[in-house]
């Protein structure tokens, strides 16, 4: 039988560190593997940074909310915003081939988030942007 | 030009941090040290924030011909410095002692 953890996050800066804390606690009592706990901070920490910054049309308070579970040796975090429809998976990479003084300095949280999982996932339904990461534990 | 300068960072290198940290790092190489060491230890946790504001020191400490080496750094942190395309700018060792080794 599998456990999750639902977390409400407001879109404001300081929202995401008592966010990561709640997960953190919760994750540790998964005994799941560093690498996993590891994603699920980056996963929380990028997704909520990008919808403050780039989420929403007007200056009111949305809720981000976060579902982590973990089942079957999986961890599978979902994330849903109600701001402006956004595909993660649209995204370029970053342009990776460069030497250090061309290297961008944008574009990466998207990426490693990308990289990292084992499968990435997007659905826009009923005005929402859901966005569905999987990462498996050996 | 002087001793390699050792600067211990701990806990996260993220949206809230980063900033601070660029600037303790930057009083460092302000005194021209021969190598920038960072012990990673103690860090936990590190963001895309975190990452670019390693590469600013990164670019910083090669205009300054000072070269810079990570030490003690966790596996997640790792496989980030990797999927980012960035292990070429940071070299990372296992511990202070070879860090302080390779920059000589």
């Amino acid at each position: 039988m599998g456990e999750s953890l639902t977390l409400h996050v407001r879109n404001k800066g300081d929202a995401i560190a008592p966010a990561n804390e709640a997960a953190e606690t919760w994750l540790t009592m998964q005994e799941i593997s560093p690498e996993a706990t590891f994603f699920a901070g980056l996963t929380i920490e990028e997704l909520v940074t990008n919808c403050i910054k780039y989420g929403y049309d007007d200056s009111g308070e949305h809720i981000i909310d976060i579902e982590l579970s973990v089942a079957n040796h999986t961890l599978t975090i979902t994330v849903v915003d109600d701001g402006r429809a956004f595909d993660p998976l649209s995204v370029s990479p970053p342009d990776m081939s460069g030497a250090i003084e061309d290297r961008p300095i944008g574009g990466l949280g998207i990426h490693m988030l990308r990289e990292l999982a084992d499968n990435m996932a997007y659905e826009r339904r009923d005005n929402t942007n859901r966005v569905t990461l999987i990462k498996r534990m050996p | 030009m002087g001793q390699p300068s050792i600067v211990k960072l701990t806990g996260r290198i993220d949206n809230v941090t980063s900033a601070g940290i660029e600037t303790n790092i930057g009083l460092e190489l302000d005194d021209k040290p021969s190598a920038l060491i960072l012990d990673f230890s103690d860090v936990t946790f590190v963001s895309s924030i975190g990452l670019r504001m390693l590469l600013m020191v990164a670019k910083r400490c090669r205009k300054q011909n000072s070269p810079l080496a990570l030490h003690s750094v966790s596996k997640p942190i790792v496989d980030l410095f990797r999927v980012s395309g960035m292990t070429e700018f940071f070299p990372i060792h296992p511990s202070r002692e070879t860090a302080l080794a390779a920059i000589v």
